[in-house]
């Protein structure tokens, strides 16, 4: 049993990234994600000896976080059982407490809000660990696979070209 | 992180990811609640385990009354039986659990949970949204996931 409790809590170590990333890339509220998050992992464990496939995981993740940040989005805002969760912009507004002390994250809050929310989205679900397959962030973000290699070139080209980014870049300050 | 990337834009990424992982943190009390889903694992419900599957048995049942062949599978668990028999074009189960629950009985598939009506001798009849499907007799047993 408690090995049992120790196998759960390396599966949620391993998941919660997948899980996080893809709430935070949805415009619900703090509280909203904290419960979607939970709820997440409790379907996890219900569902667990369904899963047969360890590299579907993240996957499966990903897309019940989803269906959870749709869930709290139609219970809150009344809207219609089909509507979808729309997607986050990221805080804008500079941290209060000490956290970005770095300069470069410092820049980097400033590239990336230069950014859509879809092209924030992106950049976020592309840096997931372990990483989400093509197939699953073209489920996540309504758009084709095809569209996520250009669409992810011209995002990190965007952030490396930005004034923000430029002068941490090699070269960027000539 | 994808690999097919040029090592400029890889270190954006790597950049990005850093900052979306300090700038957005999963709240330590949060986690903690995902810890706790392993741990309140239905501890009142024990699994069910299999004590006969026709399909198994290679035996071919013919339901009463009728042509067609039927799938029979019988659960035990330390205090319930559940038996039960999967229409042959797999929408529907006809069922008995002995003893008669008191409590919630589910039928859980990915198709979403469904409420069992039992009636006062135990039995029931259920459709089945999507297989593989899992009886839940709350507080008592789980059955193992059935494939149709």
């Amino acid at each position: 049993m408690a090995g049992d409790q120790q196998a759960w809590r390396a599966l949620v170590d391993a998941l919660k990234g997948v899980a996080w990333k893809v709430l935070n890339s949805y415009d619900i509220g703090a509280e909203d994600r904290n419960d979607a998050f939970a709820s997440t992992f409790f379907r996890l464990f219900e569902r667990l000896d369904s899963i047969r496939e360890p590299a579907k995981l993240p996957g499966w993740v990903a897309t019940t976080a989803r269906n959870e940040a749709n869930a709290a989005y139609r219970r809150k805002s009344r809207v219609s059982v089909m509507a979808e969760v729309p997607l986050r912009a990221i805080d804008h507004a500079e941290p209060t407490e000490a956290m970005e002390d770095d300069e470069l994250r410092r820049a980097m809050r400033a590239a990336l809000a230069r950014l859509s929310p879809a092209q924030q989205a992106l950049m976020r679900l592309l840096s997931a660990d372990p990483p989400l397959a093509y197939e699953d962030i073209s489920r996540l973000l309504d758009i084709p696979i095809g569209s996520i290699g250009p669409t992810r070139q011209r995002c990190l080209q965007r952030l490396r070209t930005s004034p923000e980014l430029l002068p941490f870049m090699p070269g960027g300050t000539e | 992180m994808p690999d097919d990337l040029d090592p400029r834009d890889r270190e954006v990424l790597a950049a990005a990811a850093d900052w979306f992982d300090h700038a957005e943190p999963i709240p330590p009390g949060v986690l903690d609640a995902a810890y706790a889903a392993g741990g309140m694992a239905r501890l009142d419900e024990e699994l069910a385990a299999l004590a006969f599957d026709s399909l198994v048995a290679g035996v071919a049942m013919r339901a009463a009354g009728s042509e067609r062949q039927a799938r029979l599978i019988s659960f035990v668990a330390d205090q319930v039986t559940i038996d039960i028999e999967v229409s042959e074009d797999g929408t529907s189960i006809l069922g008995q659990i002995d003893p008669v629950p008191t409590g919630e009985v589910l039928l859980e598939s990915d198709g979403g949970d469904v409420e069992v009506a039992v009636d006062e001798f135990g039995r029931f009849r259920v459709g089945v949204p999507a297989w593989p499907a899992r009886l839940r007799v709350v507080g008592a047993t789980v059955t193992p996931w059935v494939s149709g």
